[in-house]
Formats: structure tokens, sequence, C-alpha cells
């Protein structure tokens, strides 16, 4: 039984009326919420910029359509469009033929399609029935079903075979119906195709700017919310990167970058502009050669972006892509004055100029412009633009040097040089010399009260010092602070020389400091060493701050010691990248006057030798041994050391503190390892693990990097810490710029997180210029040689001192195709000097290379021109009329006036008054120097070889037009005929049997420099025999040298 | 100012806040006037404007404002709203029924009315209404995608989804097995197996306070107390490395605090006894153990005769174990919360051997 119903009427609960008005009004703020959802989903950023890009895009193809048309010629175009009515004209001539024509074609058409539908289906059949007869042959190959399948893929396949018959029939008949209507239309069609390729340019950008229209109904529908699904034009573009990964924890994920979505500009030429096009997200990439482009090395669809900018690869938002501003530490800087309102020095700040300020840095517009935050979940942002090179790094790490990444390579220079290597690993950089000098024989160099003076601080002594300072630094500060500093100095010092081995030099002579200058100025000292007071240290753009500034050597070292070391650098250290000049005792004696004689810094030698502090020393020596005792043990023991005792036992944990065994070698460290955190994958360095300290600078790597690196110490400050746990970085005293260029070579050793495939290889050619270069750069031999287009700074010191620049150390170009390897190693082991350019005072010094080196250095020069390396063929048979035409026509151009082609005609030049800037290198040797065929392509092109060359262009290019690469004549060809070259003539029609035979040979550049290649080859050869009578000439086939351009 | 908002963050620290809230909660609950209509105003007053002072605070509106504590600071409002309306309910009701007048829902459960419109209509506006308003959220207060979890990168504070703050707070006095398995579990039981502990039949179907004092007040101390107090605490005043921090305070990273704690068995063996611990671990533990077994085994039998006298008699044998063994659990945890403060207490029992730990 249903229970009965309520009384009625019911009453309602809720006044319904005002119930139906609240649902009215809900429902219709739902719908600017959806549509507020919606856009919110619908309007990303990088659609903006995909439309402004194809608005650019737009206006660009629209120009290059205009050219299009004005390129076109109108009198052929009216031609073939005369000939396409003359077609129509002809076609409605023909009316009935051609309709039934048409009529054949479509019928003959339409029979060849049923045919062909039918062909395939009969083969999808066929297929499946084969199939059935392999499985049941393979089952049961007996068995009644196989038999039957068998039977049925027969069948099947004969009335397979009968389609294919019908389906070409069929398909020739309708071929046939085609070319008769084509035979009908010939004049039109012709016509047609005759256009089309005259406009192909002009249809070609018409059809693009078809493409590009952003304003018609169809782009709206395509792009509008939820229809763009289907096809819309705006969408993400992205690219997969086989073999490059992001690191998610346990488990690596490919890269999918997709930064062209907004940067569809990046590679696509035409959008350099900068005027232009202000914003960088719709230009081209700037260095496309080296970068996106599908020909450059680092092509788009294999590397990406994201592999070298860093940044996260899957986004499509301007914050959390990870773009990172150039002065985000500057910003915040300016952001803390405003709030206030003072600056470092505490003067009070105008708010206005604060906040113009900050607007106006790349930060401030970013905030401005694209709402940039920094992304605290982004673990790996972007390197920003001013340490980009650090990109390079992540792959290029075994390279030893980055020609092509500026700031990168001065930042890895300073790392190495300064030696941040030494006391932090950084793989590939273990085995580089020791940056600081030996001193386990210092106490025979130097005296313990310049020692003392130094380690307070050595710029006091040298202001351009590589040498960094330890001590009086801020986290030592006031009274005590100071106390404990002389008495850890006094420590070191007394150590250093307590263990030194002690050696005693031999006596100088005397010498004359004005010659002694000469010889500094002309030896070749002045490729690695300067010697001015006050000098600012140039390591990132200089090579002549190789070696240490020579001044002040008077207050430092003995004359007797600096004699024996400028005898055999070797002899006082082993380790010494200080090369052998080979300076005789005379030429020593003077050179130790004159150095002896530079001034020194002035506040140098007033200032305070420290003294040890003995509460200082004993609580420092307690502190040390309560490490592993008691402190009631410990006092013991102080109470019994002698001060000499404690003062080394300072020294000897002072230095193990500082770590200072890093950089010079020190007796009773020779195990020690470095003090440093290793930053070989410093670049990952998770942020949070970094010690900010009281300090406020953002949080990133890169502002904690650049304070670290400009003050070491800073990050202790406030802090309340005990001895063994201050700071210990010393400080380098880096300019801002220094700073920019290690931030960024730090900030670039990340982990290589790479297929191998993609993995910079350090083998074969490549390898041995990487080796070769590592090489170069630590003895830098760009001090005095320009090599590989750098260095050579020993001419601006050549130039300072007024000496001639033809006395400069040779530049090194093509030296690869040009030198015989086994020459070279020889060379490189053993220089001798007078050889080839006897006139040189510079002299190239003896380095003594080990034979790893020296082959290194001869691979290296052979890989950078791609010569034959290391074995090479001997010429040892000449065509003796090419060597006798060689001979005949090297008088006639006076080679020898400026080539001596023996030593004796040296000698005789010199005696005729020639100086060093007539003269070119002796030819005596050139045949156990030059290679063979470099002579000859060295006499057809020098100025190609080596631009700006004294050697004169003897078979200039002739002009071909732009884009030709320019043949070579012989002037000699016309000139023959003058009086003055009668001689000539007559020699070569001598040699060469007639007339004819003389000019074609005089008119090929090939053949002169070939035949004036042989007979330098002769001179003072041995191997040769004397010229033998004329045969066919010698086809000896010897394999070209790839020229270097 | 700031001498009061060094006040206020002395006054937030947690065995300050505990108490204060626990007098406060109790205390308040037999305010008559609170639970008016004005009474209502005055404790939104309170609330709001306690909220807008702090907001002027640049510490505090940090972390108000993190859209992962959006919830919570809405939770605050809504208990406290529905607190309020509950209590002021039940004081009307104990009232009339004070007059002798039925309950206020008597009327109500008399009257029939249709679903529709009545329900279902209310329903379709509540729908659209938490439609708005989620939507709104979500676009308002983005929730960022993060980097994935690393374990070699842990966020700091690291902290559990809001709700569970509480049970995450309990951690810094109990272990795991205990404030994240056995409190959990019981809360649980405990809250099944109310229906069958409390059998007073006065109050169903309406509000009271008179009729269920004693109900009330346990409810709403393990509730507010024990789970939204110290979600608040969770949220609010719990900074990096789960130290606490006033609520005017800023989240320094590097804020230290001594955490120097010991065991009963030290006090026992080391401070009393003044001689080494056993090595053995049943005799080192023993004297926990016992006050463990005292307080559950022989407690509850001690206040069957004594102070529950009344409460035992009136639900019989097995009732009475069962809830006072739950009550009794229930007030452990404010226990060990307060021997954590005054005396640095750790462990009740410390059997590092077996890693069981009370």
């Amino acid at each position: 039984m249903a229970k009965a119903p309520p009384p009625e009427p019911i009453d309602h609960h809720y006044d319904i009326k005002r119930l139906t008005k609240v649902f009215a009004i809900t429902s219709i703020l739902v719908l600017p919420v959806f549509a507020w959802m919606t856009w919110q989903d619908y309007g990303r950023d990088w659609k903006a910029w995909q439309k402004k890009f194809v608005e650019n895009d737009r206006r660009r193809t629209r120009a290059a359509l205009r050219t299009a048309a004005e390129k076109i010629d109108p009198e052929a175009e009216e031609k073939y469009l005369e000939q396409r009515r003359e077609g129509a004209r002809e076609l409605r001539h023909n009316r009935s033929a051609v309709s039934e024509a048409e009529d054949e074609a479509k019928k003959t058409e339409g029979a060849w399609y049923e045919a062909d539908q039918d062909f395939r289906f009969k083969k999808a059949e066929m297929d499946t029935a084969r199939y059935d007869f392999e499985t049941r042959q393979k089952e049961s190959p007996k068995s009644a079903g196989a038999a039957s399948a068998r039977k049925d893929y027969e069948r099947l396949k004969a009335s397979y075979e009968a389609s294919t018959i019908v389906e070409q029939a069929a398909r020739a008949r309708w071929d046939e119906a085609k070319a008769s209507l084509a035979a009908l239309q010939k004049t039109k069609k012709d016509a047609e195709e005759a256009l089309a390729k005259l406009d192909a340019d002009y249809d070609r950008f018409q059809a693009k700017l078809g493409t590009l229209r952003q304003s018609d109904a169809f782009y709206f529908v395509r792009n509008a919310p939820i229809a763009d699904m289907l096809a819309p034009s705006l969408k993400i573009q992205q690219v997969q990167l086989d073999g490059l990964y992001n690191d998610v924890n346990f488990l690596r994920s490919q890269r999918v970058d997709r930064c062209v979505t907004c940067h569809l500009a990046a590679e696509t030429r035409g959008f350099e502009d900068r005027e232009k096009y202000p914003q960088s997200v719709l230009r081209t990439h700037p260095r496309l050669d080296l970068f996106v482009d599908s020909n450059s090395p680092h092509p788009y669809a294999t590397f990406g972006c994201t592999s070298c900018h860093g940044g996260r690869d899957r986004a499509t938002d301007f914050t959390r892509a990870g773009h990172m501003p150039n002065d985000y530490g500057r910003y915040e800087h300016l952001a803390a004055q405003l709030e206030e309102g003072h600056d470092d020095k505490g003067l009070p700040t105008d708010d206005d100029e604060v906040k113009e300020a900050m607007d106006e840095t790349q930060t401030g517009r970013w905030i401005k412009d694209y709402e940039w935050e920094v992304d605290k979940y982004n673990d790996l942002p972007m390197y920003p633009m001013k340490a980009v090179e650090a990109g390079c790094f992540r792959c290029h790490r075994s390279d030893a040097s980055h020609p092509k990444a500026a700031k990168l390579d001065q930042g890895r220079k300073l790392v190495e040089q300064l030696g941040c290597w030494s006391c932090h690993k950084m793989k590939g950089l273990e085995d580089l010399p020791r940056v600081g000098p030996n001193l386990t024989r210092v106490a025979s160099k130097t005296t313990p009260e310049w020692t003392e003076r130094w380690l307070v601080n050595p710029r006091a002594f040298r202001n351009n010092t590589k040498m960094p300072r330890f001590f009086y630094l801020e986290n030592f500060e006031g009274e005590s602070g100071h106390r404990l500093t002389d008495t850890m100095i006094a420590g070191v010092t007394a150590y250093l020389f307590e263990k030194s081995g002690k050696a005693s030099w031999p006596a100088v002579g005397v010498g004359d400091a004005m010659r002694g200058k000469l010889l500094f100025e002309n030896v070749g000292c002045q490729g690695c060493h300067i010697s001015e007071v006050g000098a600012e240290r140039h390591v990132m753009d200089g090579w002549r701050q190789h070696g240490p500034n020579l001044i002040g050597l008077s207050q430092k070292v003995t004359p007797e010691w600096l004699g024996a070391w400028l005898k055999n650098p070797k002899g006082y250290n082993s380790e010494t990248r200080m090369p052998n000049l080979r300076l005789s005792d005379g030429e020593i004696a003077d050179l130790v006057a004159y150095l002896m004689s530079r001034p020194a810094q002035p506040e140098f030698a007033r200032s305070r030798a420290p003294k040890a502090d003995e509460k200082e020393r004993d609580a420092l020596v307690t502190d040390y041994l309560t490490q592993t005792k008691s402190v009631v043990e410990a006092k013991a023991d102080v109470a019994r050391m002698s001060p000499r005792e404690k003062d080394l036992f300072v020294g000897e944990k002072i230095i193990g503190h500082y770590g200072c065994y890093s950089c010079h070698a020190i007796p009773g460290f020779e195990n020690a390892k470095p003090i440093g955190v290793e930053l070989s994958e410093w670049g990952n360095k998770p942020v949070h693990l970094l010690d900010f300290g009281f300090v406020h600078v953002p949080h990133t790597r890169a502002d904690w990097l650049a304070q670290k690196a400009g003050q070491p110490r800073s990050y202790d400050r406030e802090k309340v810490k005990t001895f063994q746990e201050k700071l210990r970085m010393p400080q380098f005293s880096l300019s801002s710029a220094e700073i920019e260029a290690v931030q960024t070579a730090i900030l670039g050793m990340q982990k290589e997180d790479m297929a191998d495939t993609l993995k910079v290889k350090a083998a074969g050619a490549r390898g041995a210029i990487q080796a070769g270069r590592r090489i170069v750069k630590d003895f830098n031999c760009q001090g005095c040689h320009i090599l590989e287009d750098k260095g050579g700074q020993i001419r601006e010191a050549m130039t300072a001192s007024k000496i001639d620049l033809a006395l400069a150390p040779p530049v090194i170009r093509g030296e690869g195709a040009k030198v015989q390897s086994d020459w070279l190693f020889a060379f490189l082991n053993a220089p001798r000097s007078g050889q080839i350019r006897p006139w040189l005072k510079v002299r190239m010094p003896t380095f003594e290379f080990n034979p790893d080196q020296l082959n290194g250095l001869t691979s290296y020069f052979a890989a950078l021109d791609k010569a034959r390396y290391p074995f090479e063929n001997r010429v040892e048979t000449l065509d003796p009329r090419s060597r006798a035409a060689g001979a005949k026509t090297f008088d006639a151009l006076k080679c020898a006036q400026c080539h001596p082609t023996s030593q004796d005609a040296f000698a005789l030049a010199l005696r005729a008054g020639k100086t060093p800037a007539d003269l070119a290198p002796i030819l005596a040797a050139a045949h156990t120097r030059l290679r063979y065929e470099w002579i000859a392509d060295w006499i057809k092109r020098p100025e190609e070889w080596m631009p700006g060359t004294r050697m004169p262009t003897n078979f200039p290019k002739m002009d071909e037009g732009p884009g030709k690469p320019g043949r070579r004549i012989s002037p000699l060809a016309p000139a023959l005929d003058a009086p003055a070259f009668a001689g000539l003539k007559k020699d070569l029609v001598g040699i060469w049997g007639s007339e004819a035979e003389a000019k074609a040979y005089i008119g090929d550049p090939d053949r002169v420099t070939k035949a004036l290649r042989d007979h330098v080859w002769s001179l003072g050869n041995e191997f040769l025999t004397a010229p033998q009578a004329p045969k066919a000439p010698n086809k000896t086939k010897a394999p070209a040298v790839v020229a270097a351009n | 100012m700031t001498a009061l908002k060094d006040l206020i963050n002395w006054l937030a620290s947690p065995a300050i806040a505990v108490t204060l809230s626990m007098i406060g909660l109790v205390g308040a609950m037999f305010v008559k006037p609170l639970w008016t209509k004005k009474g209502g105003l005055v404790l939104f007053a309170t609330l709001a404007g306690g909220f807008a002072f702090s907001f002027t605070d640049p510490n505090f509106r940090i972390v108000a404002t993190m859209p992962d504590n959006v919830p919570i600071l809405g939770m605050l409002f809504l208990v406290g709203f529905f607190f309020w309306y509950a209590m002021y309910q039940a004081h009307l009701n104990d009232a009339r029924l004070a007059a002798g007048q039925p309950p206020l829902e008597k009327e109500d459960s008399d009257k029939k009315v249709f679903s529709w419109p009545d329900l279902v209509y209310v329903e379709l506006v509540s729908l659209i209404i938490c439609s708005i308003v989620l939507v709104v959220w979500s676009i308002v207060l983005k929730a960022p995608l993060e980097e994935p979890a690393n374990p070699g990168a842990a966020p700091n504070p690291a902290k559990a989804p809001w709700y569970f703050l509480g049970l995450q707070e309990l951690l810094v006095y109990f272990d795991p097995w205990m404030a994240g398995v056995v409190l959990p579990t019981l809360i649980i039981v405990g809250l099944m197996a109310i229906p069958y502990i409390d059998t007073n039949p006065r109050g169903n179907g309406y509000f009271s306070f008179r009729e269920r004092k004693w109900e009330i007040v346990m409810f709403c101390f393990g509730f507010i107390i024990l789970w939204v107090v110290l979600i608040i605490l969770g949220t609010f005043l719990r900074g990096p490395n789960w130290n606490f921090f006033g609520p005017y305070e800023y989240w320094d990273p590097n804020k230290l605090v001594p955490l120097n704690n010991v065991s009963v068995s030290e006090i026992f063996w080391v401070k009393w006894l003044k001689t080494a611990l056993p090595t053995f671990w049943l005799k080192r533990e023993l004297p926990g153990i016992l006050l463990i077994l005292f307080y559950l085994g022989a407690l509850p039998g001690l206040l069957s005769k004594t102070l529950f006298r009344r409460f035992y008699e009136k639900m019989g044998t097995v009732r009475f174990f069962v809830g006072v063994n739950l009550f009794l659990i229930m007030l452990a945890v404010p226990i060990k919360m307060y021997l954590r403060w005054i005396f640095n207490l750790k462990y009740i029992v410390n059997i590092q051997e077996f890693s069981f730990n009370i």
C-alpha cells in the first residue's frame, strides 16, 4: 500500500521565485567565467609571436613578389599569352574533334579505373590464399587441407594474372586517348607551360602569400577555440632531439625543443635587421654559419636550441622556458636600494632615479613586457646572454681552446693560468703544468724577508701578478686577525726555507745594462715577459704576461741565481716552461745587469715584514694539536716546543690548510690532495646547496659565482666562525670582465648528457689539432708567433722599442703544408739560429719538448692544413728541362735579389749593404725543409698563403666577374718579346726546342712555377744527380697539397 | 607594534598556543553570550580583524598567500562559522527545552516537501556556484608543475597535503609507526565506535549543549584542538627544517633550535639513580614499560572505581573499558606533547634494538 500523499497544496520550503532569481543570476555569471576560462586556455603568448612573425614574413614576401614581377620579361610574356590565345582559337575551330577526344579519354579512364580496382582486389585475395597455403604446408604438408589450399592459391593466382593483362590493356587504351587529345591541345599547353616557367618565382611567392593570410574567414575558423584541434595555422612547433636528454632523476627523457614556436624567424634568413626587427624573438639567429642552419656544424634538427642555450625544452611560456636576463643581480641590488632608501655606502638615494634605473635594466624590461619572474622550479634555466658561450663547453670540454667563443676562451685561459684547476679539480685539466714556481729550492733563490712581504700582498710587489692574495682578507680583520695572519705568514716562510734544498750559483761577469736592454728587446724575452711597474694584468687577451713581470728583481733574487737561471732554467726548476735561449755568458751578464737594474714598485720595500705573535702561535698550535689530542696533552706539547718548532709546525699546517702545494711544488706535500671542491659538473649544482651566507645576491648559480670570484671571503660576512671553518679561497682581484669570463667557463661545466654519437670527437685530425693547441697554449707560442691568426704580441713590444717588424718572429700560417714533418720535428727538438733567416735577432728558444710534445706539434701543424703526416716520398728525380728552365727564369726574375741561395750568398749580400728588410729566407736548404708541392703553389699564389707577405705576386688573378675563382695568368708571356728578356727568350727556346714551345711554357703559370720549384729544390741538394739529357717530362704524380683555402 | 608582534609570536609557540586554545575553546563553550548572533559577529570581527592586522606584516603575507595555504584560510572561517552555528542552535534549543518547548528541529521534521524543486533546484544552484568558484580559483591561483621529484633535493620545508598536516605535526612527538599508523587507525576505529559507546538517546536529531556537555567537549577537543589547530600550526607556523616560526617571523632556513631530548630510561637511571644505563634493553626500559602498562592497564580500572565511577555504572564494563581506553589514548597525545615541552622528553620506551619507541 502506497503511503497517502501529503495534503495539498504542498508548501515550499524555499521561496521558489527567489530561488529562480538566484539561478538566473548564477547562470548568467557562469557564462563569462567559462569564457574567461576558455580564453585562459586559448590565449597563449606564443600565438601572438607567430602572428607577428607571419606578418613580417608577409611583408617580406610581398616585396619579393614585387621584385619577381619586375623581373618577368613583358615581351616574352605577351608572346606566350598570344600563343595561348592562338591555341584556344585552334581548339574552338576543331570543336567536334576535341569533344570527341575528350569523351574517349573519359570513357577509357573509367574502364581503366574499373580494371585497376579488379586487379588490386584479385592481388589481395591471392596474397591471402598464398599465406593460407604456406601455413598449412608448414603444419601438415600431406593433409587434405594443404592440398585444397594449394588449389585455391593456384586458381586465384591465375585469375590475378589474367586481371593484370586486362589492366595493362585498359591503361594502354587510356594513354592512347590522352595522347590524341594532347595532340589537339598542343599549342595551348605549350604556351601554358612556358608561362609557368616564366612566372615561376612570381607564382611561388603568390602561393606563399596565400598561406600567410591572417584575415580571412577561413583563418579565423581554423584557429578558433575548439575548432583549432583540426588544422590550425597557429600551432606549436617542435623538434625531437635524438640522443639529447633531460635528466629527470633516475631516468632520462628525450629532449623535445619547442623554442621555435615563438622563435620562428631563427632559422629563416632575411630577418637579420636589428632596426626592422627590434625584438630578438622575431630575428634570424645571428650565427647561421655556426648554428641552426642545416649546413652549419650545429643544425637545428640535431641540436635544437636548449642543448646550447639551456632552459626548459618543452616550455612555450616566456618565464617557464627559463629565459635569464643579463642583469638580474643588478636589478635586485637596485630593488634593495629602493627598499632601504640608501646605497651600499649608506648615502641616500632618490627613489625615482632608482626606479628608472630598474626599468632600464633588461630584467626590468622583461618584467614589464613579458611578466618575467624567476622560475624557482627550474633547476637549469638558460644561460644569460652574457654567459651564453658556457653552452659551447657542455660538449666542447676536451678542446684546448675555443677560437669561436671568445669569452669562453678567455674564461678558460683565466681558469688555467690563474690556477683555479689546481685547487678545484676540473676534468680535462688535471695534467696541466703547475702554475706557480717550484719552491723546493726557494732558499737558493730569494730571502725569507722578501717571501714574507710577498705573502702579505703579492700585488704590492707586482701589480699584475697571477699569485692571489691569501692574507689580510676580510674574514681575518681586526687586531687579533692581523696578529694571527702575521703568525701564519711567518710560519709558512719558516717552513719553506727550512725544507728548501740549498744550492749555490756561479758568479756572473760584469755586464752592461744597455747591451742587456737591447738583448732583452731583441732576443725574444718580450714574447712572454713585460717589465713595467704598475702594469695591469692581461691574461684574457694577452700573451706577454705568460711569465712574470720582470721588475724589482734586485729585491728578490741574486745576480748569481738569475745568471744560472737564464743559462739553464731547467737546472733550477726541472718543471719550468721557461725555455733556454742559448745565451752566451757575455749575453747573460748583460741581461742580468739590465734585469737587476729594473725598478721596483715603491711601496714594497717600505712595507712591514710580519712578525709571529707568540700568543696567537700557541693558540694556533694548540688548535691543530687538539684535532688528534686532548686539550691537556696539546697544552703540554706546546709548552715543550721551541719557538722554531712552533713556527715550522704552523707553517706546515697553514700550507696544508690553504693548499699552497697545489700550485707550487713544496717539499713534504708531494702526495697531498687539492683542497677545493671539484668543479667538473658545477654547472649542475643545485642552487640550494650553495651557501649564500648573509650576503644579499640573487639565489642563482651565476650570481653566487660572481660574488665568490670577486670577493671570495664575503660569504663569511657577519658569521661567527672558528679558524678552521673560515673560507680559504684567495683574492684574485678579478676585474668585472674577468669575472664574467670565469662565470662563462665555470657555468659551462655540466654533465655530459648525450648519446656518444653526438659527443665531440677527440681523435683523428680534430684530436691532433686540439692536442697541438694545448701545447701551443702551455708554451705560449703565440707570444711570439702569429699562429691561427692570433697572437704575435711581441710585435707590440718591438714596435714600442722601434724595431723593424721585418725582424719579428715569423708568422706561422700553412706551416703543415709548407714544411716537411721530419724537418719540423728536428727543428722543434733543437732549433738552431741562422739557418733560414740569419738576420733575425729574435731566437727560437729551445723548449726541451718531450717526444710526445714534438709529435703532437708536428701532427698539429699537419692537421691544421690537412697535409700528409708524417711521411712523404722524397723527390729525387727532376725533369732536367723544367729544372733548367726554372734556373733561367729564377735569374730573369731576379729572385736571388732577396733570397740568398746559400750561406755564402747571404754573407755577400750583407757586405753589399742589404738590410733585413731586403732579404727573404735563404733557399739553400729548401729541399730538406719545404714540401715539394708546396714550393710551386707558394710561388704561384703567395698572397693567398700569407696575406701581406713581401713575396711579390708574380701570377696575378684575372678578374672573371663576381663568384668566379679567377684564373691565374703569367705576365711574362707578353713580356718575353721585350728586349730586356731577349736573353731569357733565347735560353728558353734552347731548352724547349722552339719559340712556340718556349711561349707555351712561359704563358702557363703552372709550368713556370713548377720549373722555379725544381730549381729551388736542386739548390744545395746532394741527392740530385747532375742534370741529365732531356727526356719526356717526368710525370711523377706528386699528390696535390690541399690548399689552405 | 614590534612588541605586540613579538608577543603574538611568543603566544603562537606550540606549547602556549595549544594550551591557550584548549582553555579558550572549552571555556568559551560555557560562555552563553558568545553563541548569539551578536556574539557570532564579535567572534567573526575578532578573527577577521586579526587577519587584517596580520596582513600588514610582510612575513605573514608571504606565508598566508601561498596558493597552497589559501584553503586553510578558508577552512579557518568555515570551521569557525559552523562551530558557532551549531552552538548557537544548541543554546536556542537549550532555552526552549528549559522552557518545556520541543527543539526547533521538531517543527521542521513534521513538514514534508517535494524533492523538486525544493531539493534538486537548490542542488543545481549550488553546483553552478561551486563551478564558478572552482574555475575562478584555478585561474587566479595557478598550480605550477614543478621539477620531477628529486630525492637529493627535497623541498624545505617538506609538507604533507594540508589535511594531513595535523598528523605530520604528531611526528614531532611520536615515531612514524605511532603517528602515522596506530593513531590514525584509532581515530577511525574510535569514530566508528562512538555510536556503540555513547548510547545516550538525548540530542538525537537536534542541537543541544546542556544535554551532552561531556560528549561535545570531548569531540571538540579531539577535532578542533588535535586536528584543526594542529593543521593551522603545521601550515602557518612550521617553516624550513620543520622549525617553529611565529606568524610574523621570517622563514629563515638557517634558523637553529637545539633539540636536546632525553628518554625516561635516562632520567630514571642516570639522573635519579646516578648510574650507567643497563645494557640489557628490558631492564633499561622497564620503568617506561611499567608506566605504559599502568596507563593503559591499571588506570582504567582505577578510574572506574574513582573519578569515572558514574560512567562505569551507567555504561557497563565492556563499553566503559573500550571507551575509557580510547579516551586515554586520545589524551596520551597532548600528554606526550606536554612532556616534550616541559621535560624535553623524547621517548617513554626507547628500545632502539628493535626500533620500537613510544
